[in-house]
């Protein structure tokens, strides 16, 4: 199952290196938000540097609703998640390949958005490993959910909007620990005893679990 | 028509109930002593909210049962539509009236209370699960992805719940009085209570009564209509060497025998 599932992340990951849609499109469209946070907020700096770790969530979940939706629209074209099924592929090592591409590609979207964030809006960082392990904490959380209801969503009559309709909710838990974690990441004492990083890595494993678990009755009709 | 009869006594005795409770909490019940009238919203917002939960518990449980092989019925999948429904309209209602009662009483319309923004994300989360039925698709293939999906809202509901509470608790303390907490509630406003949740369950059974007969009906139509245009291609097909003449005058070449399994909807 390793094994298949390698080939899936494997394929994802060429499509984006021939594409270039997240290189070139996503994470662009991430650093254009955070500089109209800076139009929008009129450049207030005190209060973009208290607001940074929520404005970094905000970003990353909105960026990667489109990483989302990008890897099922590959799987639409052609029905290509139709011939992975009539290989005999498992649903899991599907679930686990596309994971693995997606939080690849999410990872890097996140350092950039941090790294823009921490040049543009100057919140200090106490805590580098406490950043680290939170984020991927959120990324599987975050990707697990997309995967599940990108495949619920998928269809030729349903617009790419229902997507983050679904998604925004049910991942309000992430979002709220994951901003927790940078807000505690920001003092120079904090480390990776942080009680945030220890809710937001559980809800992460209950996330996983859920995808899953959900994705294999979701993708099969 | 049993389910008929049954159906319309439910309504009368919900909307006998309903109007017994306004009479009961708008005219026999005293002010309360330190909210006053306001104190009368107590009739209406907590049923209001236990119906909701409700609700979406009848959802969650259709929808399992939806899921599990040995009942897989589409039943189910109606009982979780017209439950979930029901279940907005009533999140919806729960929170314009908790506003109603929080501008005079905490002097704002909303508040980040952990209860209260559980309660709108619980609220966003069915309205996606609505939205997600509106895709076009088999009544199987959307019974099996909305059953998946509202099992998982199941699941994320008590984890929304703890994150916010922990959210609010961990940098202040808890704010918020919870409803009714400073008043007590005894004798006739007691009754006026009860009597609260007994007709807004009602009204919610016989609401989801009715849209599952709505979800019935579509169901029914859906299938007259498929059989209607079955009959018209068969139609057409008893005078098929008369179509392939036409055709065949039209200029166009005759067309070739489409293999059945080419012809059918992959799976």
């Amino acid at each position: 199952m390793i094994r298949r599932a390698w080939a899936v992340a494997r394929k994802d990951m060429l499509i984006e290196y021939h594409s270039r849609v997240a290189l070139n499109q996503v994470i662009p469209f991430a650093l254009a938000v955070l500089l109209t946070f800076g139009f929008a907020l009129d450049t207030r700096d005190q209060l973009l540097a208290e607001i940074a770790p929520g404005l970094f969530w905000v970003v990353v979940l909105f960026s990667s609703l489109y990483l989302i939706a990008r890897s099922f629209r590959v799987e639409r074209e052609n029905a290509a998640m139709e011939g992975l099924v009539l290989y005999g592929i498992d649903p899991m090592a599907i679930f686990l390949g596309k994971l693995a591409a997606l939080a690849v590609q999410m990872l890097v979207l996140e350092a950039v958005a941090a790294a823009g964030i921490v040049i543009l809006f100057n919140p200090p960082v106490g805590s580098l490993g406490l950043l680290a392990i939170s984020a991927l904490a959120a990324t599987l959380a975050i990707g697990s959910i997309g995967l599940v209801y990108g495949a619920l969503s998928s269809s030729e009559h349903s617009g790419e909007s229902l997507l983050p309709l679904l998604v925004i909710p049910v991942l309000a838990p992430i979002v709220i620990s994951a901003a927790k974690c940078w807000s505690d990441a920001e003092s120079a004492g904090a480390g990776i005893y942080d009680p945030w990083l220890k809710i937001v890595s559980i809800f992460g494993a209950v996330f996983l679990a859920v995808g899953a678990a959900g994705f294999g009755p979701a993708m099969e009709d | 028509m049993t389910s008929t009869l049954v159906r319309k006594a439910v309504g009368v005795t919900s909307l006998v109930l309903v109007a017994a409770t306004v009479v009961m909490g708008l005219f026999v019940t005293p002010p309360d002593v330190v909210q006053g009238n306001l104190a009368r919203l107590l009739y209406v917002h907590p049923p209001v909210a236990w119906v909701a939960y409700l609700a979406y518990g009848v959802t969650s449980i259709a929808s399992g049962l939806y899921l599990w092989r040995p009942t897989r019925s589409l039943k189910w999948d109606r009982i979780a539509v017209a439950s979930a429904e029901v279940g907005v309209v009533f999140t919806g209602l729960t929170l314009v009236t908790g506003s109603i009662w929080g501008r005079p009483a905490w002097g704002v319309w909303w508040t980040w209370d952990a209860r209260l923004t559980s309660t709108a994300i619980l609220f966003v989360l069915y309205l996606g699960y609505l939205a997600l039925r509106r895709i076009p698709l088999s009544a199987e293939t959307r019974a099996k992805r909305s059953a998946v999906a509202a099992l998982i809202a199941f699941i994320d509901v008590p984890i929304v719940h703890e994150s916010v509470v922990w959210w609010r608790t961990l940098h202040q303390g808890a704010t918020v009085a919870t409803l009714g907490a400073n008043t007590k509630v005894h004798g006739i406003m007691a009754w006026t209570l009860l009597l609260g949740f007994v007709a807004f369950t009602m009204v919610y059974i016989w609401m989801a009564m009715l849209r599952y007969r709505v979800e019935t009906m579509a169901a029914e139509i859906e299938s007259t209509q498929l059989e209607a245009w079955e009959a018209e291609r068969m139609a057409e097909a008893g005078a098929p060497d008369a179509a392939i003449g036409r055709l065949l005058e039209s200029g166009a070449r005759a067309p070739k025998e489409v293999p059945a399994d080419q012809g059918a909807t992959p799976k």
